[in-house]
Protein backbone atom coordinates (compact mmCIF):
# COMPACT_ATOMS: atom_id res chain seq x y z
CA UNK A 1 0.00 0.00 0.00
CA UNK A 2 1.00 3.56 -0.85
CA UNK A 3 -0.16 6.92 -0.13
CA UNK A 4 0.36 10.52 0.31
CA UNK A 5 0.19 12.99 2.82
CA UNK A 6 -1.16 16.79 1.49
CA UNK A 7 -1.23 19.71 3.79
CA UNK A 8 -2.83 22.73 3.35
CA UNK A 9 -4.85 21.86 0.02
CA UNK A 10 -8.27 21.47 -0.72
CA UNK A 11 -11.26 22.99 0.74
CA UNK A 12 -14.03 20.07 -0.40
CA UNK A 13 -12.20 17.62 -1.06
CA UNK A 14 -13.27 14.25 -2.27
CA UNK A 15 -16.59 14.85 -0.41
CA UNK A 16 -17.65 11.33 -0.84
CA UNK A 17 -18.27 11.26 -4.02
CA UNK A 18 -18.02 8.02 -4.64
CA UNK A 19 -17.03 5.80 -8.15
CA UNK A 20 -20.27 3.97 -8.42
CA UNK A 21 -18.32 0.96 -10.07
CA UNK A 22 -19.09 -2.74 -8.20
CA UNK A 23 -17.24 -4.94 -7.56
CA UNK A 24 -18.36 -8.54 -7.84
CA UNK A 25 -16.30 -11.68 -6.55
CA UNK A 26 -17.49 -14.97 -7.77
CA UNK A 27 -17.61 -17.40 -5.40
CA UNK A 28 -19.88 -20.88 -5.33
CA UNK A 29 -23.54 -20.46 -6.43
CA UNK A 30 -23.04 -16.80 -7.09
CA UNK A 31 -21.57 -13.55 -6.91
CA UNK A 32 -20.92 -10.93 -3.51
CA UNK A 33 -20.75 -7.72 -4.51
CA UNK A 34 -19.70 -4.57 -1.89
CA UNK A 35 -21.25 -1.03 -3.17
CA UNK A 36 -18.80 2.12 -3.00
CA UNK A 37 -21.13 3.35 -0.62
CA UNK A 38 -19.80 0.54 1.90
CA UNK A 39 -16.10 0.73 1.07
CA UNK A 40 -16.86 4.45 1.68
CA UNK A 41 -18.33 3.99 4.56
CA UNK A 42 -15.67 1.70 6.22
CA UNK A 43 -13.06 4.01 5.65
CA UNK A 44 -14.94 6.92 7.23
CA UNK A 45 -15.24 5.26 10.00
CA UNK A 46 -12.06 4.05 10.27
CA UNK A 47 -10.46 6.96 9.79
CA UNK A 48 -12.61 8.96 12.70
CA UNK A 49 -11.53 6.30 14.82
CA UNK A 50 -7.63 7.28 14.89
CA UNK A 51 -7.17 10.08 17.73
CA UNK A 52 -5.82 13.30 16.17
CA UNK A 53 -8.49 13.24 13.31
CA UNK A 54 -10.97 15.90 14.45
CA UNK A 55 -13.36 16.08 11.53
CA UNK A 56 -13.36 15.03 7.48
CA UNK A 57 -13.88 17.00 4.62
CA UNK A 58 -13.35 20.52 3.65
CA UNK A 59 -14.29 23.58 5.15
CA UNK A 60 -17.43 24.11 3.18
CA UNK A 61 -18.28 19.94 3.04
CA UNK A 62 -18.36 20.21 6.98
CA UNK A 63 -21.30 22.74 7.08
CA UNK A 64 -22.96 22.04 4.51
CA UNK A 65 -22.74 18.09 5.31
CA UNK A 66 -23.42 19.45 9.24
CA UNK A 67 -26.67 20.94 8.46
CA UNK A 68 -27.68 18.39 5.70
CA UNK A 69 -27.31 15.50 7.83
CA UNK A 70 -29.36 17.44 10.44
CA UNK A 71 -32.13 17.22 8.25
CA UNK A 72 -31.27 13.84 6.79
CA UNK A 73 -30.67 14.20 3.25
CA UNK A 74 -26.53 12.93 3.61
CA UNK A 75 -24.54 10.52 4.82
CA UNK A 76 -22.04 12.47 7.72
CA UNK A 77 -19.71 9.13 7.69
CA UNK A 78 -18.70 9.39 3.69
CA UNK A 79 -18.00 13.28 4.30
CA UNK A 80 -14.34 13.71 3.18
CA UNK A 81 -13.97 10.49 1.67
CA UNK A 82 -13.67 9.73 -2.00
CA UNK A 83 -12.77 5.79 -3.31
CA UNK A 84 -11.95 4.51 -6.46
CA UNK A 85 -12.98 0.72 -6.05
CA UNK A 86 -12.03 -2.21 -8.81
CA UNK A 87 -12.24 -5.82 -8.62
CA UNK A 88 -10.07 -6.49 -5.91
CA UNK A 89 -8.67 -3.37 -5.49
CA UNK A 90 -9.38 0.09 -3.74
CA UNK A 91 -8.00 3.42 -4.01
CA UNK A 92 -9.08 6.07 -0.80
CA UNK A 93 -8.42 9.71 -1.08
CA UNK A 94 -9.21 11.36 2.58
CA UNK A 95 -9.62 15.13 3.58
CA UNK A 96 -9.39 15.86 7.17
CA UNK A 97 -9.34 17.48 10.02
CA UNK A 98 -6.32 16.99 12.38
CA UNK A 99 -6.21 18.40 16.31
CA UNK A 100 -3.80 21.34 16.67
CA UNK A 101 -0.96 19.96 18.14
CA UNK A 102 -1.07 16.43 16.84
CA UNK A 103 2.35 14.84 14.86
CA UNK A 104 0.34 15.11 11.34
CA UNK A 105 3.29 12.60 9.88
CA UNK A 106 2.47 10.32 12.66
CA UNK A 107 -1.62 11.04 12.53
CA UNK A 108 -2.04 10.49 8.93
CA UNK A 109 0.15 7.56 8.99
CA UNK A 110 -2.10 5.62 11.91
CA UNK A 111 -5.37 6.82 9.62
CA UNK A 112 -3.34 4.74 6.79
CA UNK A 113 -2.53 2.02 8.83
CA UNK A 114 -6.31 1.78 9.99
CA UNK A 115 -8.58 2.61 6.98
CA UNK A 116 -6.44 0.05 4.99
CA UNK A 117 -6.52 -2.58 7.69
CA UNK A 118 -10.68 -2.50 8.38
CA UNK A 119 -10.88 -2.09 4.17
CA UNK A 120 -9.75 -5.32 3.79
CA UNK A 121 -10.74 -6.98 6.80
CA UNK A 122 -14.35 -5.87 6.34
CA UNK A 123 -14.42 -6.27 2.20
CA UNK A 124 -11.67 -8.09 1.24
CA UNK A 125 -10.44 -5.62 -1.36
CA UNK A 126 -6.77 -5.17 -1.24
CA UNK A 127 -5.76 -1.16 -0.51
CA UNK A 128 -3.70 -0.13 -2.89
CA UNK A 129 -2.89 3.59 -1.83
CA UNK A 130 -4.67 6.02 1.05
CA UNK A 131 -4.14 9.60 0.02
CA UNK A 132 -4.63 12.22 2.66
CA UNK A 133 -5.37 16.07 2.96
CA UNK A 134 -4.98 17.93 6.07
CA UNK A 135 -6.78 21.24 5.25
CA UNK A 136 -7.54 22.23 8.23
CA UNK A 137 -6.33 22.65 11.88
CA UNK A 138 -9.00 22.17 15.44
CA UNK A 139 -8.19 24.58 17.94
CA UNK A 140 -9.98 23.72 20.96
CA UNK A 141 -13.09 25.97 21.84
CA UNK A 142 -13.05 27.37 18.26
CA UNK A 143 -16.40 26.02 17.70
CA UNK A 144 -19.21 28.41 17.36
CA UNK A 145 -21.73 27.94 20.19
CA UNK A 146 -25.06 28.22 19.47
CA UNK A 147 -26.87 31.70 21.11
CA UNK A 148 -28.20 30.62 24.01
CA UNK A 149 -32.22 31.70 24.41
CA UNK A 150 -33.31 34.99 25.15
CA UNK A 151 -34.57 35.03 28.71
CA UNK A 152 -38.58 34.79 29.48
CA UNK A 153 -39.65 38.00 29.62
CA UNK A 154 -42.07 37.37 31.81
CA UNK A 155 -41.87 35.08 35.64
CA UNK B 1 -46.92 -17.10 2.01
CA UNK B 2 -48.68 -18.39 -0.77
CA UNK B 3 -49.58 -22.62 -1.28
CA UNK B 4 -47.78 -25.06 -2.91
CA UNK B 5 -48.89 -26.05 -6.02
CA UNK B 6 -47.76 -29.62 -7.09
CA UNK B 7 -50.59 -30.94 -8.67
CA UNK B 8 -53.83 -30.46 -10.61
CA UNK B 9 -54.51 -28.28 -13.46
CA UNK B 10 -52.43 -25.25 -12.31
CA UNK B 11 -49.12 -27.07 -11.97
CA UNK B 12 -48.56 -26.54 -15.43
CA UNK B 13 -48.70 -22.76 -14.78
CA UNK B 14 -46.90 -22.53 -11.39
CA UNK B 15 -44.28 -20.72 -12.60
CA UNK B 16 -44.50 -17.19 -11.80
CA UNK B 17 -45.80 -18.42 -8.35
CA UNK B 18 -42.43 -20.33 -7.84
CA UNK B 19 -40.77 -16.66 -8.50
CA UNK B 20 -42.11 -15.00 -5.93
CA UNK B 21 -42.10 -17.72 -3.37
CA UNK B 22 -38.63 -17.97 -4.20
CA UNK B 23 -38.19 -14.56 -3.69
CA UNK B 24 -39.87 -15.04 0.16
CA UNK B 25 -38.36 -17.75 0.91
CA UNK B 26 -34.63 -16.16 -0.15
CA UNK B 27 -35.40 -12.42 1.41
CA UNK B 28 -36.66 -14.46 5.00
CA UNK B 29 -33.58 -16.62 4.96
CA UNK B 30 -31.34 -14.12 4.26
CA UNK B 31 -32.84 -11.63 7.01
CA UNK B 32 -31.97 -14.25 9.56
CA UNK B 33 -28.49 -14.55 8.96
CA UNK B 34 -26.60 -13.28 12.10
CA UNK B 35 -24.94 -9.94 10.34
CA UNK B 36 -27.85 -8.64 8.32
CA UNK B 37 -30.15 -6.26 9.03
CA UNK B 38 -32.46 -5.51 6.47
CA UNK B 39 -33.34 -5.27 2.92
CA UNK B 40 -32.15 -2.46 1.00
CA UNK B 41 -35.28 -0.56 -0.45
CA UNK B 42 -34.08 -0.01 -4.14
CA UNK B 43 -34.24 3.25 -6.10
CA UNK B 44 -36.43 3.21 -9.52
CA UNK B 45 -37.34 -0.22 -8.83
CA UNK B 46 -34.37 -2.01 -9.46
CA UNK B 47 -33.91 -4.77 -6.71
CA UNK B 48 -37.55 -5.53 -6.07
CA UNK B 49 -40.14 -8.36 -6.77
CA UNK B 50 -43.71 -7.68 -7.63
CA UNK B 51 -46.33 -10.69 -6.86
CA UNK B 52 -48.96 -11.91 -4.01
CA UNK B 53 -50.56 -8.13 -4.76
CA UNK B 54 -47.15 -6.73 -2.86
CA UNK B 55 -43.89 -5.50 -3.41
CA UNK B 56 -40.84 -7.42 -2.19
CA UNK B 57 -37.88 -5.26 -1.49
CA UNK B 58 -34.28 -6.07 -1.16
CA UNK B 59 -34.96 -9.32 -3.17
CA UNK B 60 -35.24 -9.75 -7.25
CA UNK B 61 -35.79 -13.13 -9.01
CA UNK B 62 -35.04 -13.76 -12.63
CA UNK B 63 -35.55 -16.81 -14.62
CA UNK B 64 -32.41 -17.71 -15.78
CA UNK B 65 -32.53 -20.90 -17.85
CA UNK B 66 -32.55 -24.87 -16.91
CA UNK B 67 -36.07 -24.09 -15.25
CA UNK B 68 -33.87 -22.31 -12.77
CA UNK B 69 -34.29 -18.92 -11.12
CA UNK B 70 -31.55 -16.20 -10.54
CA UNK B 71 -31.46 -14.60 -7.42
CA UNK B 72 -30.18 -11.54 -6.62
CA UNK B 73 -30.16 -9.97 -2.47
CA UNK B 74 -29.98 -6.47 -1.77
CA UNK B 75 -28.71 -6.59 1.66
CA UNK B 76 -27.85 -3.61 4.04
CA UNK B 77 -25.82 -5.38 7.26
CA UNK B 78 -23.77 -4.93 10.11
CA UNK B 79 -20.21 -3.88 10.34
CA UNK B 80 -18.66 -7.37 10.02
CA UNK B 81 -16.50 -9.12 7.39
CA UNK B 82 -18.41 -9.06 4.23
CA UNK B 83 -17.37 -12.15 2.50
CA UNK B 84 -18.03 -14.70 4.87
CA UNK B 85 -21.43 -12.90 5.59
CA UNK B 86 -22.54 -13.25 2.08
CA UNK B 87 -21.40 -17.37 2.01
CA UNK B 88 -23.66 -17.99 5.22
CA UNK B 89 -26.66 -16.10 3.57
CA UNK B 90 -25.84 -18.10 0.46
CA UNK B 91 -26.01 -21.29 2.43
CA UNK B 92 -28.96 -20.26 4.53
CA UNK B 93 -31.15 -19.28 1.25
CA UNK B 94 -30.07 -22.46 -0.30
CA UNK B 95 -31.03 -24.76 2.59
CA UNK B 96 -34.65 -22.81 2.80
CA UNK B 97 -35.24 -23.24 -0.93
CA UNK B 98 -34.76 -27.06 -0.45
CA UNK B 99 -36.60 -27.19 2.57
CA UNK B 100 -39.53 -25.64 0.89
CA UNK B 101 -39.39 -27.47 -2.10
CA UNK B 102 -37.67 -25.50 -4.24
CA UNK B 103 -34.16 -26.99 -4.17
CA UNK B 104 -34.39 -27.88 -7.95
CA UNK B 105 -35.16 -24.31 -9.13
CA UNK B 106 -32.76 -22.13 -7.39
CA UNK B 107 -30.11 -20.75 -9.43
CA UNK B 108 -27.06 -18.69 -8.39
CA UNK B 109 -27.82 -16.55 -5.44
CA UNK B 110 -26.13 -12.98 -6.12
CA UNK B 111 -25.49 -11.34 -2.73
CA UNK B 112 -25.52 -7.31 -3.10
CA UNK B 113 -23.95 -5.63 0.11
CA UNK B 114 -25.49 -2.35 -0.93
CA UNK B 115 -25.13 -0.15 2.71
CA UNK B 116 -23.71 -0.45 6.27
CA UNK B 117 -25.61 0.09 9.13
CA UNK B 118 -23.26 1.55 11.23
CA UNK B 119 -23.27 2.65 15.08
CA UNK B 120 -22.54 6.38 16.07
CA UNK B 121 -19.38 7.46 15.97
CA UNK B 122 -19.05 8.54 19.41
CA UNK B 123 -19.81 4.66 20.32
CA UNK B 124 -16.58 3.46 18.54
CA UNK B 125 -17.15 1.55 15.79
CA UNK B 126 -14.95 -1.64 16.28
CA UNK B 127 -13.40 -2.87 19.14
CA UNK B 128 -9.22 -2.36 18.14
CA UNK B 129 -7.79 1.33 17.32
CA UNK B 130 -4.47 1.22 15.68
Amino acid sequence: MSGETKQGEGQAGAGGKAVEQRQPLQSGGGTTTIADAVVSKVAGLAAREVPGVHDMGGGAARAVGGLTSRIGLSEARTQGVGVEVGEREAAVDLTLTIDYGESIPQVSSAVRDNVAKRIEGITGLSVTEVNITVNDLYFPGEETEEEPPPPPRVA
Amino acid sequence: MPQLHTSGPRAAAVTPTDRVRLAEVALEAALKVDGVVAPHAPIGGGGSTRGSGRRLDGVSVVAGGHERFDVSLHLVTRIVPLHPLADRVRERVSRAARRSGLGDRLGPVDVRIEDLAEPPVSAGMLEAGP
